[in-house]
């Protein structure tokens, strides 16, 4: 599904983000990446929908070369990728169904089908009875939902989420991971960008670690930090 | 561009203008200015171009033949200033038609009722293909026995075309500034709603937007406040043209005749359009940079 083939990521500022990585995510998997602040994790993920491009190597995306990519196919590309981010990145003056269906309308889809979209969309996440709320009338994990919502309403192979529970208190958190969690169960490859131990501990689901932009790590059923007997 | 993307653009690209209005105002103020500037020195241009063309071209060159010429010999020197090369047409007007015409051109102005006798010869009216050879069919006809004297409008011409190219010269460097200031202040304006709108916009392109569909509606923004410039730009120059030819008349009757000879409707959606395009070109060149994905 998504392969990394000796990819570096230096910044315009010098500064190496990433280091040579070889990494290969199949389709259905639920991969957390976890490590320090600065680490690359952010990097690595931005790869994947393209917002970044690798200083050298290649990353393929269900078989497609994104560095070989025209700029006017990005767009379709993204389409398949949902994206969480730490901070929610909601439009404020936008209702909670109305920033789901956004994602749906810029995409040109019908309008009617929009609709029964958005509410099976904010049905999956558990927020059917707050559709018509404003961002700032929603709890923080509320708001993670409802981007969360907006990531998947167009049925995307692939969920890419940075720190999604990065602000948020450990019970919020971790119902934001289940339901993300419901989301790879319904076939959707789910990488998860996160320095929060207690949930990658819970999960043990394949844990890839990374520092200073090179992995230390990559265990199938593993934890935030290495255990000490393996 | 589907109907549904187009209305999207136009709808957020009126709370764009309600947005910035005052940017905006600057805006449609500069290219109306611009605009009106570029009118003003068209329709002068075309004035002029006119003037030279239909006044002073009308009879190029008048040859006066000698007093007492036989009728013969006119008729003789008819053929052979038709065998000059650029001569388009010759025309003859005879004393008795000149002394006629002068008398209806004078009446009122010269008492000629004490006048007895036509002071006037037969002359011949040439038209050239070409007002730059108007000097050497002048020239070539002067040499011909039985012509008396030559007067050419040639130098007339070429005063008028040459105060056409200063005002062309002029006219092209002030526009070119102002268009450049326009552009510039336009683009600003479209960047201030870019800017206003950069969280819509990362959203909108991470979820998959095409850059046509997010850039839709700043062009169309551009595009309007270019519009509605262009739309000042013709009440101003259409009151201003109206204004600066009725007091020049006034102080210069002769000035009557200068009309520029343009179909209004043709003139003022030229300057209409220039708008149009002014707006739609400086957004797309100011959102452009942005949206580099």
């Amino acid at each position: 599904m998504i392969e990394y083939r000796n990819v570096s990521v230096i910044y315009p500022n010098c500064i190496q983000a990433l280091r040579n990585i070889n990494l290969q995510i199949e389709k259905g998997e639920f991969v957390f990446v976890v490590g320090p602040t600065g680490s690359g994790k952010s990097t690595l993920l931005r790869l994947v929908n393209r917002e970044e491009r690798p200083t050298s190597g290649e990353v393929c995306v269900a078989g497609k070369d994104l560095s070989k990519m025209r700029g006017g196919a990005v767009p379709r590309l993204r389409r398949a990728i949902g994206v969480v981010f730490q901070d929610y990145r909601l439009l404020p003056q936008k209702t909670a169904a109305e920033n789901i269906a956004f994602a749906l309308f810029v995409t040109g889809a019908p309008r009617k089908e929009i609709m029964s979209r958005v509410i099976e969309s904010l049905d999956l996440v558990g927020l059917a009875d707050r559709a018509d709320a404003y961002p700032h009338e929603l709890s923080g994990g509320e708001q993670q939902r409802v981007s969360v919502a907006r990531a998947i309403i167009n049925n995307p192979q692939i969920l890419i989420a940075d720190e999604p529970t990065g602000t948020l208190d450990p019970d919020t958190s971790w119902e934001i991971t289940r339901t993300l969690e419901r989301i790879n169960i319904r076939g959707t490859t789910v990488i998860v960008a996160s320095h929060d131990q207690h949930i990658v501990d819970r999960m043990h689901t394949r844990v890839i670690a990374i520092e200073n932009g090179v992995i230390k790590r990559d265990v199938k059923e593993g934890t935030y930090h290495e255990l000490a007997k393996s | 561009m589907s109907l549904r993307s187009l209305e999207f653009a136009s709808a957020e690209s009126f709370v764009g203008i309600k947005r910035n209005a005052l940017m905006s105002l600057a805006s449609i103020t500069t290219v109306g200015l611009t605009l009106a500037v570029l009118g003003g020195f068209a329709l002068l241009i075309l004035g002029l171009n006119n003037t030279a063309k239909t006044q002073l071209q009308k009879f190029e060159v008048a040859a006066f033949v000698k007093k007492g010429s036989a009728e013969s010999a006119v008729k003789e020197l008819d053929e052979k200033i038709r065998t000059l090369s650029h001569v388009k047409d010759v025309q003859l007007v005879t004393a008795d038609e000149a002394w006629l015409e002068f008398r209806r051109d004078m009446s009122g102005s010269i008492d000629l009722t004490g006048v007895k006798h036509n002071p006037l010869p037969h002359t011949f009216r040439v038209t050239t293909d070409d007002p730059a050879s108007t000097a050497a069919v002048a020239a070539g006809i002067r040499r011909m026995d039985g012509i008396d004297e030559v007067n050419e409008a040639s130098r007339e011409v070429e005063q008028v075309m040459r105060l056409t190219n200063l005002i062309k010269l002029i006219g092209g460097i002030a526009v070119g500034l102002l268009f450049l200031v326009t552009a510039f202040i336009v683009g600003n304006t479209i960047r201030m709603t870019v800017y206003a709108r950069r969280r819509e916009i990362r959203i909108m392109q991470l979820v998959g937007a095409t850059n046509w569909f997010i850039r839709m509606p700043f062009v169309l923004e551009g595009t309007i406040l270019g519009t509605i410039g262009g739309g000042i730009a013709c009440i101003l120059v259409y009151f201003g043209a109206r204004y600066v030819s009725q007091t020049a008349v006034r102080i210069m009757p002769l000035l009557s005749q200068f009309t520029s000879n343009t179909d209004p409707v043709q003139f003022f959606g030229c300057i209409i359009l220039m708008g149009s395009l002014l707006g739609m070109m400086s957004s797309i060149i100011s959102v452009r940079r942005f949206l580099k994905a």
